[in-house]
């Protein structure tokens, strides 16, 4: 079995109309053995952007707190956040630098982006070569499944409710046909002025 | 040459002294006065601004000698500047480091410690001159609640109620705060109490916003917050605050 | 031996000072001077260019590009002055390589000042003989900064150095106001630099660079542009 489907778990980001969505399941397991029911792969870096990192848990711990450290550096040097943008570059480069050692994580990047809250969502693999789209991005132990519903259920423009049912379907249409991942979910809303956090209740078997 | 145990950094004299650290130390003499009083309810930090020139932009400068080092320190700076931004660059990485392998704030004591220590190795080995540079930190933790700490270019430091760094008339700006302060003082008093010091060891046609920074640094509820006042701000506290008429001397 | 090079060439004397710092301030004070205005959309460097007749003016450049948006001047050491553009440079692509974004003026100024601070402090090594001006467009705006060979530096509206600092930021005080635009700031920084100017002011003996909010681009203008700028005086 892959490294990185050692403790399962899943994550999308969507964007919507002036907002972007973030999701993960709530698995936290080893192998086949569920250990939680109560742990989310969601980040917040700041009010305007959230990251979601798949993959092995301890290497997705230690690589969000080498986040929090490098953002902390920033925001007292430059009195600013870091734009999702620059969050996305920082990540890559910092996998990268472990080209032949590697965080066996897949991290999603989502926010909004400059002075007019522009949508953003990224992604990268788990050495650092970076995707950007404008619709969704999808990581974990599922994500035949989770492109599937995506692909059926996005439609551009979505507002912040719309997106949050679409995003919500698509976690817990999905999950249900993964064993390493569900047992519930967590849907973050980013929107210029609020944040909207939301459990999913899921099965717990 | 008259000048022997001088040039050189990390040497003693015949009679038992670094002469560099002592040259470090009347630098600081040269810089306006910082004062810094430790309240019951927070920190006050004030000093005196020295480069004032009309063409200066104040809108992209915040503070000249005030900096945060970490959500839960900041501190205040009399010397060198460019001395003391390198120092406030390690500072910044000493406290990320801590929270880094640790997952909680660095305790203030820790971290005054940590940099003196990089400051006492200037006064030792390596052959480099000294840091110009005296800093007033002040902090919360959770084992100590709010400190207020003084450090010099020898790398020596401790814990203050009350203490100045930097000015001609340090000694008058001590003998002030001995004489006003009160163990209970609050936040307001002590804001008050800064103004004074700073009225009795400076000119007095040079008390305004022009020529003062003042900050504060408190609690509400769990948050820690800390604010430097603005030019607006400062010109109205200072005409709110009834001080007394100038005696002559 | 190695170790002889190892200690401060600059230390304190004991009334406090640092000599060498101020020595390297008078080696930029007596540079050919260098003025810089920044206006409510841009900022504007002129500085002298006096060479010898037999120089080709073309090859000497006192102004240089940093960044597309970013430049500077330098007043005293010419040597000095293209290893720390050198190193500026390399700073400014060090940024953008980590955040993929241009480096704001004051990142870029603080990695310069802490450059030059460093040569005040270590082993066998004597400070840059030059000030800069820093100007540029960002995120926040136009900026222009003074950087000094000490490690300091300071955000202005408008000010000069090198030989004729103090009467032209005289001058500088009494014309600037807080309302002028690009085009008004060139002027006034022209007018600056011929004040303290002893022959005639030709497109040939000065530099003149801008970056405005039109396109947030530094340019360095061509004698041909200069000249438009001259005859308008």
């Amino acid at each position: 079995m892959s490294i990185m489907a050692y403790n399962g778990g899943a994550c999308i980001v969507m964007t919507g109309k002036n907002c972007v969505a973030i999701a993960s399941d709530l698995r936290f397991g080893i192998q086949q053995q569920t250990i939680s029911n109560d742990y989310p792969k969601v980040y917040r870096v700041n009010d305007k952007c959230f990251i979601g990192i798949s993959g092995l848990v301890t290497d997705a711990q230690t690589l969000h707190q080498k986040i929090v450290f490098r953002h902390n550096l920033y925001k007292l040097r430059e009195e600013r956040d870091m734009s999702p943008k620059v969050v996305t570059n920082l990540i890559a480069n910092m996998l990268y630098e472990k080209r032949f050692g590697p965080y066996f994580t897949e991290p999603l990047i989502c926010g909004l982006e400059g002075p007019d809250n522009t949508p953003y969502i990224s992604g990268m693999d788990l050495i650092g070569a970076q995707v950007q789209t404008d619709d969704f991005l999808v990581v974990g132990t599922m994500t035949p499944a989770m492109y599937g519903v995506c692909e059926t259920l996005y439609k551009k423009d979505m507002n912040e409710d719309e997106l949050f049912e679409t995003i919500s379907q698509c976690m817990l249409a999905s999950l249900e046909r993964d064993a390493l991942s569900g047992w519930g979910a967590v849907v973050n809303i980013i929107t210029p002025t609020k944040l909207i956090t939301k459990k999913l209740i899921g099965r717990q078997d | 040459m008259a000048r022997r145990y001088d040039q050189r950094t990390t040497i003693f004299s015949p009679e038992g002294r670094v002469y560099q650290v002592e040259y470090a130390m009347t630098a600081i003499r040269h810089a306006g006065a910082t004062v810094g009083i430790l309240a019951k309810d927070g920190i006050v930090l004030a000093a005196e601004k020295k480069t004032t020139a009309k063409l200066l932009d104040q809108s992209t400068t915040i503070s000249e000698k005030m900096f945060k080092i970490d959500e839960h320190v900041v501190c205040a700076v009399a010397g060198i500047t460019s001395d003391a931004n390198i120092l406030i660059n390690y500072a910044r990485l000493s406290s990320q480091r801590y929270y880094y392998q640790y997952q909680e704030p660095m305790p203030v004591e820790q971290l005054v410690s940590q940099i003196c220590d990089t400051k006492q190795g200037y006064t030792q080995y390596g052959g480099l001159r000294p840091f110009g540079v005296s800093f007033l930190y002040a902090g919360w933790d959770r084992h100590y609640g709010f400190q207020l700490y003084q450090s010099d270019p020898s790398g020596n430091f401790a814990g203050w109620k009350a203490t100045s760094i930097g000015g001609e008339n340090s000694p008058v700006a001590q003998s002030v705060l001995r004489s006003n302060y009160k163990p209970d003082i609050s936040l307001k008093e002590a804001l008050t109490l800064a103004l004074k010091v700073l009225t009795k060891t400076m000119d007095r046609s040079n008390i305004n916003s022009d020529k003062l920074e003042f900050s504060y640094f408190t609690r509400i509820g769990d948050k820690i917050v800390y604010h430097i006042l603005t030019a607006e701000e400062l010109d109205s506290f200072i005409k709110e605050t009834d001080l007394e008429p100038e005696t002559d001397d | 031996m190695d170790s002889d090079y190892s200690f401060s060439l600059t230390t304190f004397s004991p009334s406090g000072k640092l000599v060498q710092i101020e020595h390297a301030l008078q080696a930029a004070a007596s540079g050919g001077s260098a003025i810089g205005i920044k206006a409510k959309n841009g900022v504007v460097l002129v500085t002298e260019k006096k060479l010898h007749s037999l120089v080709d003016v073309s090859s000497v450049q006192k102004i240089s590009m940093i960044t597309e948006n970013i430049g500077v001047v330098y007043a005293g050491m010419g040597p000095d002055s293209r290893v720390l553009i050198k190193k500026a440079r390399k700073e400014a692509e060090k940024y953008y390589k980590q955040y993929k974004e241009m480096i704001p003026v004051l990142q870029l100024v603080r990695e310069l000042a802490s450059i030059m601070q460093e040569y005040t402090q270590s082993g066998g090594v004597r400070p840059f003989g030059v000030s800069l001006l820093v100007s540029g467009f960002d995120e926040k705006g136009p900026h222009l900064y003074q950087v000094d060979p000490s490690g300091s530096y300071f955000a202005w509206k408008a000010t000069a150095i090198g030989k004729n600092m103090i009467n032209s930021k005289t001058f500088l005080e009494k014309r600037y106001n807080d309302d002028l635009e690009i085009d008004d700031a060139i002027q006034t920084a022209l007018i600056t630099l011929k004040e303290g100017f002893e022959t005639q002011l030709t497109e040939f003996n000065m530099e003149l660079a801008v970056v405005s909010s039109k396109n947030q681009k530094f340019e360095i203008l061509t004698p041909s542009q200069i000249k438009d700028y001259l005859s308008n005086l």
